[in-house]
């Protein structure tokens, strides 16, 4: 994905809309879609269709790691496994969104610190 | 150095889990300052996210081996270009939530990383590849435009405008 991208503007995350569920993602969506769908070519029901609704219906952008997790776990459970497959999917944004934050704490610590 | 309130106030913005926590801390901080206080507050903000960008570009242990991407005649690791982007992606909201459009929160970004440019290389003798590249990103340009860009270097401000543009396109 990355190597044909040109342009940051292209990779930029999309902003999080305030009380929402997560935003719509073509590419992360689909291949969430997809991989719901997938247990349904070894002959088993969609079982991981579970897991992508639940994420759509109870998980919010800026919902907590441990409520997400709670939902991830319940999906799991219900699906036999497949459900946790689209919360796998869209994991990676949100470290990155940590590591700017991350950044910025330390910066504005060090600031105030040198000066008092 | 700024009042303790407003020390108070970059620090809730700074220390907020996310971006969105951010905002609102930002939003609240308006309710309790006054006008000056304030603008101390978005001078202290634009210059604390000016250095943090810097940070961002440059280069981790955790990068290496990664594909390098160009874009605005700067290259960069995946990592970093997502860092970068990440950053990038904050500007809207964080300006909308100081009050302040596109353009005028562009325009200060590029003033205050200018400034600190010429800080580190001037004042602590810091001459790293990073701050160039920050520099050229960020540090080169005038008030955002919304047309499409047409060449390269032109800075924060055409980040942003391929942004807009982006998004008219979606």
């Amino acid at each position: 994905m990355w190597g044909k991208c040109h342009n940051l503007a292209q990779l930029l995350p999309r902003k999080p809309e305030k009380n929402s569920t997560m935003k719509f993602s073509p590419i992360r969506d689909t291949l969430s879609a997809a991989l719901g769908v997938a247990p349904m070519y070894v002959g088993l029901p969609p079982f991981g269709l579970i897991g992508t609704a639940a994420k759509k219906a109870f998980i919010k952008e800026n919902d907590s790691f441990v409520k997400k997790a709670l939902i991830g776990i319940a999906a799991m459970i219900a699906s036999g496994g497949a459900g946790l497959i689209p919360y796998i999917v869209a994991a990676p944004g949100q470290e990155v969104q940590k590591d700017v934050q991350a950044c910025r704490t330390q910066v504005a610590n060090d600031r105030y610190s040198q000066k008092i | 150095m700024p009042e303790q309130v407003v020390i108070d106030a970059v620090l809730s913005w700074a220390n907020a889990p996310d971006f969105t926590s951010a905002h609102q801390a930002v939003k609240n901080a308006r309710d309790l300052l006054s006008e000056a206080q304030f603008s101390v507050l978005i001078s202290e903000i634009a210059e604390i996210n000016v250095e943090s960008f810097v940070q961002l570009c440059m280069p981790r242990e955790d990068d290496a081996g990664e594909t390098v991407v160009e874009f605005e005649g700067v290259s960069f690791t995946e990592k970093q270009a997502a860092r970068l982007s990440a950053w990038l992606s904050d500007q809207e909201g964080l300006g909308e939530a100081l009050g302040m459009n596109l353009d005028a929160w562009s325009s200060l970004l590029t003033k205050k990383m200018q400034k600190l440019v010429t800080s580190l290389k001037e004042n602590e003798g810091i001459n790293d590849a990073s701050v160039d590249a920050a520099q050229k990103l960020l540090g080169t340009s005038g008030p955002a435009s919304f047309e499409p860009r047409k060449s390269a270097g032109q800075g924060f401000a055409s980040l942003l405008a391929a942004k807009s543009f982006n998004k008219k396109k979606q």
